[in-house]
């Protein structure tokens, strides 16, 4: 046996790679999210933000998605807001009348999945974002404001985060770095 | 065909290849992620605010109460509450954990197993009502209407008031408070003829003597006494003195601390008059045309309570005592203080007749920054009882506790001879007793004895909503509501300078199977018949509110607050109210408070304020303020313990929660273990050192507690907190410490049978243990 052949080459070396390097990106990364380590949802109701913000509708943002007088921010609004309008259907989607039998109608309150659900052990407030550091919606949430189909919630099986918005505290601070923010344990910390 | 070393080679490759994808860094934040699940996650749902007012212990504080989908999570001080201006207290504040806590009472209980045991079985609501009810009538039927008792531990209120009627009208002088402030009332009736409130206006004093209250951990109103500390060191920076036999923490916050003699603040005060009086220093109007008395007062003070007399008795040089009364004098608007601890530490009658007779010699009676006295809506609602014949013969029956009687004529409870009485027949036997919010098997000195008139009563009704120690003597448990489930009147709280009214309301459905038991009283007195129902005619205790509150609408004085004041006192108040409907919707959120109420007049037999008091001399007692030591010396026992209070440890009806537990110093409890302050110099007399296990001696009982060293404590005095050792409630809380109550000694003012537990004779003796002589 020669000492090339004896030596093998670098043939095995670049098959672990690729090989590696193909599974890594495949079953790790959020951008196939395919099992096992992510699963998906559909939201339970879709909802269309276009439609509601349309002229024919004639919602804005903040008719849903506002600031309390306190301060806190509303989030995502309640069935009672649905209600407003929804009580008797509106047009001829079965996605609408479906919603009406299994909410409107038996007064159940409609199990969001919220893209943006962060870690507990933080504090999260929207006012000091939104007014004081005037951020814009969308540098956190994207497009989805104006989407006419809510994407597919992707989550990790493992620490039951939803991936495409969660943070780790790396991505909090580089924001607070680059807007030059306060960076003491208890600003964010509980 | 792979090698051993083409397929290292693989291997090699496929960890790099690994490093350039996502795989590391994603199972690295993944990891992150999951170390979340260990954060305590606060319960989803609607958030809410709503308002109450915790009335728990001495508290009075108006509280914000935030609410997920309808279930309390947290208790804030409202900014809209006048007198704590959104402060609030430790004990308020946890007060959730004893709403949801363990110790709660589901329902109403049938005591099944020996008294004392702990028990019971679940009963029917109606039948445990019918039980009662047809006792009482059976009773009131055969004459023995006065062999009830019922004993009130909140002692203020509309709720008080309701009680106090029940009794009147159904023909018992049994009403009974614990704990109570007799030497108070009794004082301010002597001196100046008012049966009413008496209130501090502290936050305009310039100048503060506290003869030992503990003004800032609990005297008082807690929430008040916080933010009157901020507005007197922020604005007119009053000077604070502060008498003590310990450093409190009160003591630490005052300008000035000096340690005196325990149970000897009556000498002091004398001999602050003696200076004032001697210099000529008095507030010469005031004496000339408003008091009474001054002159024997003043021979009385001249000849007996001389500096140096006053130096040997209490321990404070005779320099300070000069001093200390020069800058009195010359303030604007000083101030004298009594109360011990919390201010539920009794005093004499004449100790508070002396501290008082201060505030006269300064005039600084009836005025801002002074002693001032008015009537409370509590004091002034109640229309007169209709008595039938039951009621008025019951009138001319002595109590079962001696009060009001040829012996003690002067005072109205004397709490600690019911025990006594009961247990050793002294009077007649007692039928029913009926307990509200009030541990006596805790906290009245030697619960024994209570335990053991409790076991000679045949029927024990308490209304606790815990299973406290008084619970488990007790043979029928009605449980109250918890304050957050329930319609409360908010009264005036002791020693506030101005009359409040507010309305509590349910911000919680029941979590258990309990009942008002102002409705329980109404509901009974209703099943009775007769004059009993015409006095008590409301149908429920949130109708009796309605009618308090129109009451005061009908009054045309004062305000509901709406917004933030930060000055209460000052604020010229005009009604804000157009009808009582619009009263009632406004107490929802706010309350009425006067600063601006009429003060009473001396109503004395002179018209006057009494120096020397007309009304003792008829009962020829004596009727000058005077210093009586209450303890003489012993050999036996050459210390002297004394009883102090702390914020953390709340020390009556309701026990501590677990958070204040958590929050005690190590050198109050480590374990289950009390530590006793002594000075340096006091244990390296006896031979002991920090953490030392040491046995505890009084005449009257021992404990095992050990010994903290603290330099802010006299020499010759033991200090032990109040407020430890429960037998009952739950891990937090049963077995930690002793009681103190079981080893002070009680000690009666003779004239009035006011009884103190100021001072114990004690003694420590070191624990020798084999190997380790102490575990600290």
């Amino acid at each position: 046996m020669s000492e090339e052949e004896k030596k093998g080459g670098w043939g095995a070396f670049i098959l672990g790679f690729i090989l590696a390097f193909l599974v890594g990106w495949y079953f790790f990364s959020n951008w196939f999210a395919v099992p096992p380590l992510y699963g998906k949802l559909e939201q339970p109701v879709a909802f269309d933000h276009v439609k509601h913000t349309s002229e024919d509708v004639g919602c804005s943002c903040e008719d849903c998605h506002y600031f309390r007088d306190d301060g806190t921010w509303s989030g995502v609004p309640r069935l009672e807001k649905c209600i407003e309008c929804h009580e008797e259907p509106q047009g001829e989607s079965p996605e609408e009348r479906k919603f009406i039998e299994e909410y409107v109608e038996p007064g159940k309150e409609i199990p969001w999945l919220i893209y943006s659900r962060q870690p507990k052990n933080v504090f999260f407030s929207h006012v000091a974002h939104i007014k004081i550091a005037n951020m814009r919606c969308e540098e956190c949430h994207g497009k989805l404001g104006h989407t006419r189909k809510p994407p597919v919630y992707v989550y990790s099986r493992v620490s039951r985060y939803p991936q495409h918005t969660v943070m780790v505290m790396e991505e909090c601070i580089d924001c607070h770095n680059k807007h030059k923010a306060k960076k003491y344990c208890f600003t964010c910390h509980k | 065909m792979l090698t051993r070393r083409g397929f290292l080679q693989f291997i090699v490759g496929g960890a790099i290849g690994t490093l350039f994808s996502p795989l590391p860094w994603r199972m690295a934040d993944e990891l992150a992620l999951c170390t979340q699940w260990w954060t305590p996650q606060g319960p989803k749902g609607r958030e809410s605010w709503d308002y109450s007012w915790c009335q728990l212990g001495s508290d009075v504080v108006g509280l914000k109460v935030r609410k997920i989908d309808g279930r309390i999570v947290k208790l804030e001080g409202s900014p809209l509450d006048p007198i704590g201006r959104g402060g609030i207290s430790p004990l308020s504040a946890s007060s959730l954990q004893l709403f949801y806590g363990p110790t709660r009472i589901r329902g109403a209980k049938k005591r099944v197993g020996q008294k004392g045991k702990g028990k019971f079985e679940d009963i029917e609501w109606s039948s445990a009502l019918k039980m009662l009810t047809s006792k009482l009538k059976e009773l009131r039927e055969t004459g023995q209407s006065h062999t009830v008792v019922c004993i009130d531990g909140r002692g203020r209120g509309i709720m008080s008031g309701l009680i106090r009627r029940f009794c009147r009208a159904y023909g018992t002088p049994n009403y009974i408070q614990i704990p109570s402030d007799e030497a108070t009332p009794l004082a301010i009736r002597l001196m100046q003829g008012h049966q009413g409130r008496v209130g501090f206006d502290i936050e305009r004093a310039d100048y503060i003597l506290s003869f030992g209250s503990q003004l800032f951990e609990g005297w008082g109103t807690p929430v008040r006494m916080m933010a009157a500390y901020r507005c007197l060191k922020e604005g007119q920076q009053t000077k604070i003195v502060q008498f003590e036999p310990r450093l409190s923490e009160t003591a630490a916050k005052a300008d000035e601390w000096l340690p005196i003699k325990p149970g000897t603040e009556a000498a002091l005060a004398l001999g602050l008059a003696y200076v004032i009086i001697k210099e000529g220093l008095y507030n010469k109007a005031f004496i000339e045309e408003r008091s009474f008395g001054f002159d024997a007062f003043k021979d009385m003070v001249l000849e007996r309570y001389k500096p140096e007399a006053v130096e040997d008795i209490t321990g404070i040089a005779k320099e300070d005592i000069l001093r200390i009364a020069h800058e009195f004098a010359k303030a604007k608007r000083p101030i004298a203080v009594w109360g011990r601890g919390k201010g539920d530490i009794p005093s004499g009658l004449y100790e508070v007749m002396a501290i008082h007779s201060l505030n006269a010699l300064m005039g600084n009676i009836n005025r801002g920054g002074g002693v001032v006295s008015f009537k409370d809506i509590s004091d002034t609602f109640w229309p007169e009882v209709p008595l039938d014949e039951v009621a008025k013969n019951a009138q001319n029956i002595e109590r079962i506790d001696d009060a009001g009687t040829e012996r003690y004529p002067l005072v109205t409870n004397l709490a600690h001879r019911f025990a006594e009485n009961i247990s050793s027949d002294r009077h007649y036997p007692v039928n029913v007793l009926m307990i509200f919010e009030a541990n006596p098997c805790y906290c009245l000195p030697h619960p024994e004895i209570m335990e053991k008139a409790l076991k000679k009563i045949p029927l024990v009704v308490n209304f606790s909503s815990f299973m406290d120690e008084t619970s488990l003597f007790s043979d029928l448990i009605l449980p109250n509501h918890f304050y957050l489930e329930a319609w409360e009147d908010v009264t005036t709280p002791p020693y506030l300078q101005y009359p409040i009214f507010g309305v509590s309301r349910p911000v919680s459905r029941p979590l258990y199977k309990t009942q008002h038991t102002g409705d329980i009283f109404l509901k009974v007195a209703q099943g009775i018949g007769g004059a009993v129902a015409s006095a008590l005619p409301w149908g429920d205790f949130k109708t009796l509110l309605k009618d308090v509150a129109k009451r005061v609408y009908e009054t045309r004085e004062g305000t509901i607050i709406e917004n933030p004041i930060s000055r209460p006192w000052e604020i010229k108040a005009s009604p804000n109210y157009g009808s009582p409907d619009e009263m009632w919707e406004k107490l929802g959120k706010g309350i009425w408070f006067n600063p601006n109420v009429k003060f009473e007049d001396f109503k004395t037999p002179t018209g006057k304020f009494e120096f020397y008091s007309k009304k003792l001399e008829d009962l020829k007692l004596p009727a000058l303020p005077q210093f009586v030591p209450w303890e003489e010396g012993h050999s036996e026992f050459p210390l002297t313990l004394i009883p102090y209070e702390k914020l953390m440890i709340a020390n009556d009806y309701i026990a501590n929660p677990p958070y204040m537990m958590k929050a005690l110093e190590e050198t109050v409890l480590k374990h289950n273990d009390i530590f006793v302050e002594i000075h340096p110099f006091t244990a390296t007399h006896l031979g002991v050192n920090e953490g030392d296990l040491v046995l505890l001696k009084t005449p009257f009982g021992s404990a095992r507690v050990r010994v903290h060293l603290y330099e802010g404590m006299m020499p010759g005095v033991v200090g032990i907190p109040l407020g430890l050792g429960h037998k009952a409630y739950d891990e937090y809380l049963k077995g930690k410490g002793i009681n103190a109550y079981n080893i002070v000694a009680v000690r009666e003012e003779k004239a009035t049978g006011i009884a103190t537990w100021v001072v114990t004779p004690a003694n420590l003796i070191k624990i020798k243990r084999k190997g380790h002589e102490t575990r600290a």
